[in-house]
């Protein structure tokens, strides 16, 4: 029996459709996408519980932002651009897989959770944005809002981004339902697949979900300098970001459209 | 046409008509939650973590199948850790080796004895707001159908959750009733005023506390009941025979 989140059954091999290559004069090719690219001088923020620096899986952070609420200021936010631990392990668990795929890139600690409950959505909603203004060319977001009264302003960062040419990569809820803002179109929204393989991935003929990725059983880094075993689309999104980060060194200034349309040629299942 | 009946004993009736319509479910709907969950999904243990009052602590009820079947009391941050990554998130979060989070089995292993493997934990919550996280602990992963737990677990704490936000608001009006009834006299606002219109005497004579331990003889067994009716008639018995 094996585990999977929602979304994730139609990367099961039993269900995986074949996608049809785009109908180019000469195919897209990953040698031509990636080259030998590990992602240098790539931007890519983690926004999540921070990210444990020292942790070997990881190898290093290049910037900080942490925020929480505090309803005594106007916007009800407050950043501290500083160095901070992850209280959790999810963070560090993401920038990790983002390494192991880009080891060359530059990893920004973005931390929305790990302080306090009240105000979720705003501080998620202004790390985002930090994200956005920092200078990162790829966000990844393992985490989503189920409350549809953050879908306006969801929806704004996810232009914003998708119109500063960022690339934003994000993971659909592990349960069916609203998951913002992994599924609007202006994001890549990315489930997990079978296989531990980091270089594999799978295009999906029906989005919302875009992408397959490795993120069942699998082993990534958390707090402590250790490591745990675990099932969740959280952990297929830092796939696709890490693979995002080697395209983009690659072939800097590529828009998000472009980017996804050259994933989705370079994807296993494409025939 | 109906008895007129002394305003204490109207106060009285009141109140424990209420105390047993509004009973607290609390500690019991956890731990039959907490049990029920374990069933459901063949696990070794189940932890239900609550939020305090103030939202900044999970306050953990497990439920094992040792001879110490339920165990309460642990506390700890409700942004930190697994629990609190999914109480942050809104997000359920399966874990299949958690050996490698060396902080997270101490703190388990110290309040339950029991060292999880595996975990499952999803959000308790309602469209309003957030209660808690249920955790399953080293689920059978053989049972049929359990390819979909991460969605099962998510439905149970969907249905946990409001039943849990039903108690919460059954104990909110009982207090209410009961902080209304005690302080009738000293109390401004609105529902004391509409509690005064309502019921025409205040609990000089310690009724609603008279009432309470009604309350919490509708809880107890026949028995017990059987047995404070006979005591309450005997007391009554000797006053009006002091009376006469």
């Amino acid at each position: 029996m094996t585990l999977r989140p929602a979304w994730s059954e139609v990367f099961a091999p039993e269900r995986l459709s074949t996608v049809r290559a785009l109908p180019l004069p000469e195919p897209l090719t990953r040698q031509w996408a990636f080259g030998s690219s590990a992602g240098a001088g790539v931007r890519v923020a983690v926004v999540d519980s921070g990210i444990d620096a020292d942790h070997p899986m990881v190898g290093g952070v290049q910037g900080w932002a942490a925020f929480r609420a505090d309803e005594a200021t106007p916007s009800g936010v407050v950043c501290h651009e500083m160095e901070h631990a992850d209280l959790v392990g999810h963070g560090t668990a993401c920038a990790g897989v983002i390494r192991s795929i880009a080891p060359d890139c530059d990893l920004l600690s973005v931390r929305v959770l790990g302080e306090r409950l009240s105000g979720r959505g705003a501080v998620f909603a202004a790390g985002l944005r930090w994200a956005l203004d920092s200078g990162a060319h790829v966000v990844n977001c393992s985490l989503s809002t189920n409350r549809t009264n953050y879908a306006d302003l969801f929806h704004d960062i996810a232009d914003a981004a998708a119109h500063a040419g960022v690339v934003v990569v994000c993971a659909v809820n592990n349960v069916e339902g609203t998951s913002l803002p992994a599924t609007f179109a202006s994001v890549i929204s990315v489930a997990a697949h079978e296989g531990r393989d980091p270089m594999r991935w799978d295009a999906n003929p029906k989005p919302p979900v875009d992408f397959g990725a490795p993120g069942i059983e699998v082993e990534v880094a958390w707090r402590g300098g250790g490591t745990i075993v675990t099932t969740g689309n959280s952990f297929a999104a830092p796939h696709i970001a890490g693979h995002v980060a080697r395209l983009l060194a690659e072939h800097p200034g590529l828009m998000p459209y472009e980017v996804k349309t050259i994933l989705r040629a370079c994807a296993d299942n494409v025939h | 046409m109906s008895e007129e009946r002394p305003p204490e004993r109207a106060i009285a009736s009141v109140a424990n008509a209420l105390s047993q319509a509004l009973a607290p479910l609390g500690d019991d709907l956890v731990d039959w939650t907490a049990r029920t969950a374990r069933a459901v999904f063949g696990a070794a243990a189940c932890s239900i973590a609550l939020l305090n009052d103030d939202g900044s602590e999970l306050v953990f009820t497990t439920a094992t199948g040792g001879a110490e079947s339920v165990v309460s009391g642990l506390r700890l941050p409700s942004s930190e850790g697994i629990a609190g990554w999914v109480a942050t998130t809104g997000q359920p979060l399966a874990v299949n080796d958690l050996s490698g989070d060396a902080r997270f089995a101490a703190n388990v292993a110290s309040s339950t004895g029991y060292m999880p493997q595996a975990i499952l934990a999803s959000p308790i919550e309602t469209d309003e707001h957030l209660l808690g996280v249920i955790e399953i602990l080293d689920r059978d992963a053989t049972r049929a159908g359990s390819d979909d737990d991460l969605a099962l677990l998510s439905l149970f704490a969907r249905q946990a959750a409001l039943a849990l936000d039903a108690a919460t608001r059954s104990r909110q009006i009982g207090d209410l009733v009961v902080a209304a009834l005690a302080g009738l006299e000293a109390a401004d606002g609105e529902v004391p005023a509409a509690m005064r219109a309502a019921i025409p005497a205040r609990d000089e004579d310690g009724m609603a506390e008279l009432a309470a331990a009604f309350a919490d003889l509708a809880s107890a067994g026949p028995r017990e009941r059987s047995l404070a009716v006979s005591l309450l008639r005997d007391v009554a018995g000797y006053t009006r025979e002091r009376r006469r």
